[in-house]
């Protein structure tokens, strides 16, 4: 029995790869996508970086306000002058935040009396709010150091206006901050399974009985659990190799950033990719039946597709859902599978100790659906409606 | 699927589990740590001690605890060579030093261990406290008084010729061996510079790069040196204030207005009322030339603070002593939480003092600071026991290891002459000065940026030190209601 479902399992192992622009593409695709994820996503987090550690404000009006930009100039606070359409072009979105100062800011900061600077600003864009929170952030700071001068003057320690000193006490690791922004990672170990076995799950049962030939393959004297056992490790090898690539990916595309500033936030090493891998392996067995459950369903390798491309939907929407309702870990969620993979591969990258109990659950759950999966499957593959049905 | 197949796949997957956990745990290392909080510092910390002797020659008699914390590297491809900080005074401890040093290396801490060691005699590590009063008198006055000495000496457990500069690095050195590192980078500030340098003396194979920040050598003589130097940095006070035109018109012959205060103090003490900047209470202090004289001195070590002077001197010499004691109040309530006296006293009294001449001594007479900031240590010092000092101590150091020196233009401490010096004994070493900053160059404007340049890699190359040279002074404070000069106002 083994050695004919091996046989099955080579031939449409060999299928698959004939056809070879579609294997190199997937290939392609799967190796890329680590690299270009972090790339992007670490050129976004240097930009958010270099803002906020490059201190500039844009001021209008300094002449007026000496004691001001001597304040800054000690921060290291770059100074630019603002250009005079600067409301125009905080409108467009060519400038941030600017500095507006009066021309009666000296007599006025002179007198004690409270000298208005406007801060002008469009808050409706996203990439200001740094900028604006940095002059904000100066603004106050100057008004800090002057009143508190100001108090010593008057023969009054400043200890009096700071009744609350906070001292920050952040219990996460480096590695959970980071965990936040690798969100991303679980979500591919997630679904590059499904993406690499949808091919094969449903060209090895649509796509035969729309070619016709599925008819003359069961009519062989072999039981047809045996040939279906046979395409489901098929499409398993080759969720398993997507998902593997992909992954290790990630894991290459992340050394990329060693030495570099984002380091800290990009841990994800090879450790890591095996404790992903010995989750998804199990996941991906269960996602390759439940694919060819859906698509022997399908009268045509279309048709097939429309199905499956809706469980590709539902399985997205789970890790987004446990993303954005912030779920806690709880022993439910083990059983649920996609949910409970998502959740502990957070806390891989998060660099929690993962038990063996951990993994078995979940694994358990996977093989589960997918030996259903195949044994459903095989008493299809033996009724007329599926094998012969056209309409 | 067979039961022996569906087997097989378990085994595989469960070996792929396996193989993640780590093979073998690090080796143990000698000192051990446990996670610990700094208060301020955002994450966790490792802390430990290390035993040592106190009498390091002897190997015998008391054993004192030497603490240590460290701040551990973010990333876990980290950089075997981490960053040690020696703090100032003499007398502070390090460890308490770290919320105000982290923001410095918290972009090298990504890769680097950040340790702090309260050096013996300070913070944790058997610290010499002397538990004087602090009436706002002592407050005001830079003053040790020798009945604070005296009671300090009886209550100590301790030997205080023990806690001089020297055998304080062997603990250093052999808490590096315990913490497994082979090499690290010292940054020192104030004293700490001296400690240091001391360290890349003793032990220059463990050194990859060295920051001194207000640079204090041994060969300075504490507290003499205070006199000369504090003297420039008044007189640059003095300088910045007539060229600005408000400071000017506000203050004018501020010169004048110091001279004639410490004249007529020198003659007549005054009683003064003042309040308390904190309680509001009224009190009654004494006001001696040596008051006002250390009352001047001691805001010099900050620029923010020491624009407070014209203003401040300019109320002293109407009667109204409040701005100048509330001015050192401040800096009192920073330095007097985190300082031991008792140490502060065992390097001074070995290392300087007993340097001084009485030719130094009585040639003081002739600069402004004079014996005000002297005559209390050389009267503690008599008290005090006076350890040994290596008989190489005041050589030059010689060592080709990475330095960068940083100096403050205005500081009445540590101001570059001394930097100057030291970058000379050192053929790898750059020195940059901030004409604008006092005690204190680290933390300011650029300079972190050019210390995390300077650290990473490990070479002053590159380390350009003129966005230094842009930090301006901080504008005087001026009596409320004045005009702006017409200039500004246009």
């Amino acid at each position: 029995m083994r050695s004919r479902t091996v046989i099955v399992l080579l031939k449409e192992l060999r299928d698959a790869l004939r056809d070879r622009r579609t294997a190199l593409m997937v290939l392609f695709a799967s190796i890329l996508t680590g690299p270009l994820t972090l790339v992007l996503m670490g050129q976004y987090l240097s930009g958010l970086e270099e803002k906020a550690s490059t201190l500039k404000v844009r001021i209008v009006g300094q002449e007026f306000a000496p004691p001001l930009v001597n304040f800054l100039q000690r921060a290291d606070v770059d100074i630019e002058k603002a250009p005079a359409d600067y409301e125009a072009r905080i409108k467009d979105g060519t400038l941030d935040a600017v500095i507006v100062v009066r021309p009666d800011f000296h007599e006025r900061f002179l007198a004690g009396d409270a000298a208005a600077v406007e801060l002008v600003y469009d808050d409706s864009r996203t990439e200001s709010q740094g900028a604006i929170r940095q002059a904000e952030r100066l603004l106050r700071a100057f008004n800090r150091e002057t009143g508190t001068l100001r108090l010593i003057a008057r023969g009054v320690s400043p200890n009096l206006i700071e009744a609350v000193k906070v001292e920050h006490s952040n219990t996460a690791t480096p590695r959970q901050k980071g965990a936040v922004l690798l969100v991303l990672i679980p979500l591919f170990a997630i679904l590059s399974p499904i993406l690499g076995g949808m091919t094969l799950a449903i060209d090895t049962t649509a796509g035969e009985r729309e070619r016709g030939s599925l008819e003359p393959l069961l009519a062989n004297p072999v039981p047809a659990r045996e040939i279906v056992l046979g395409k489901w490790l098929a499409a398993w090898t080759s969720a398993s190799l997507v998902a593997t690539l992909t992954l290790a990916g990630f894991v290459v595309a992340a050394s990329f950033f060693a030495g570099k500033k984002l380091a800290s936030l990009m841990q994800f090493g090879w450790p890591e990719f095996g404790l992903f891998i010995a989750f998804v392996l199990p996941l991906a067995a269960a996602t390759a039946g439940i694919l060819m459950l859906i698509a022997t369903y399908g009268r045509t390798y279309r048709e097939a597709q429309t199905y499956t491309s809706y469980f590709v939907s539902l399985v997205s929407f789970v890790p987004m859902v446990a993303i954005f309702t912030g779920l806690k870990d709880a022993f439910w969620q083990s059983v649920i599978p996609v949910l409970g993979q998502q959740m502990v591969l957070t806390r891989v990258l998060r660099g929690e100790s993962i038990t063996f109990l951990d993994w078995l659950m979940p694994a358990a759950v996977a093989l589960l659906i997918a030996f259903t999966c195949v044994a459903v499957v095989s008493r299809l593959m033996g009724e007329e409606r599926i094998v012969f049905g056209r309409s | 699927m067979r039961p022996e197949m569906r087997f097989r796949i378990f085994a595989v997957l469960a070996l792929a589990l396996a193989g993640c956990q780590p093979a073998s745990k690090p080796p143990e290392p000698k000192l051990p740590l446990a996670a610990c909080r700094l208060p301020g510092v955002e994450t966790e910390a490792r802390c430990g001690s290390l035993e040592v002797w106190e009498d390091r020659k002897a190997n015998a008699g008391r054993r004192i605890a030497v603490k240590v914390a460290i701040v551990p590297a973010k990333l876990r491809a980290k950089e075997a060579d981490p960053i040690l900080v020696f703090a100032g005074g003499p007398g502070q401890g390090a460890v308490a030093l770290a919320p105000q040093v982290m923001p410095l290396f918290s972009r090298l801490n990504d890769a680097r261990d950040v340790v702090f060691i309260d050096q013996r005699g300070t913070g944790g590590s058997n610290p010499l406290d002397c538990n004087g009063d602090t009436a706002l008198q002592q407050m005001f006055e830079d003053s040790i008084p020798a009945r604070v000495v005296a009671d300090c000496l009886r209550t100590l457990d301790a030997d205080p010729r023990q806690y001089t500069t020297t055998p304080a690095m062997a603990d250093f050195d052999e808490i590096r061996a315990a913490l497994g590192y082979e090499k690290w980078n010292l940054w020192g500030g104030s004293y700490g510079t001296r400690a240091a340098l001391e360290y890349v003396r003793r032990y220059p194979d463990r050194v990859r790069t060295v920051t001194l920040d207000g640079m204090a050598p041994a060969t300075m003589k504490l507290p003499l040196s205070f006199v000369a130097d504090g003297d420039a940095a008044l007189d640059r006070l003095v300088a910045a204030c007539a060229s600005d035109a408000l400071c000017e018109s506000s203050y004018p012959k501020l010169r004048d207005t110091i001279d004639a205060t410490r004249k007529f103090l020198a003659r007549h003490p005054v009683r003064a009322d003042i309040l308390d900047p904190l309680t509001g209470d009224p009190e009654t202090i004494t006001v001696t030339e040596n008051v006002f004289l250390s009352g001047i001195f001691r805001p010099l070590y900050m620029p923010e603070l020491s624009s407070l002077l014209p203003f401040a001197i300019t109320a002293a010499r109407r009667g109204d002593f409040n701005p100048l004691l509330a001015q050192n109040f401040e800096f009192s309530d920073e330095m007097s939480e985190n300082f031991s006296l008792g140490m502060h006293l065992s390097v001074l009294c070995a290392e300087d003092v007993p340097r001084i001449t009485p030719a130094e001594l009585a040639g003081l007479s002739k600069s402004f600071f004079g014996r005000a900031l002297v005559d209390d240590f050389v009267r503690a010092c008599g008290i005090w026991p006076r350890g040994e000092v290596a008989s190489d101590y005041y050589e030059p150091v010689k060592s080709n290891v990475p330095a960068l020196v940083l100096s403050g233009g205005i500081d009445p401490a540590t101001p570059p002459r001394h930097g100057a010096l030291v970058a000379s004994w050192l053929p790898n070493a750059k020195h940059l000065v901030a004409p604008n900053l006092a005690h204190g160059v680290s933390l300011h404007g650029c300079a972190p940026r050019l210390l995390e340049r300077f650290i990473r890699t490990g070479s002053t190359e590159g380390v350009d030190g003129k966005c230094l040279e842009r930090i301006p002074r901080p504008l005087f404070l001026m009596p409320l209601g004045v005009h702006p000069p017409a200039a500004a106002a246009r």
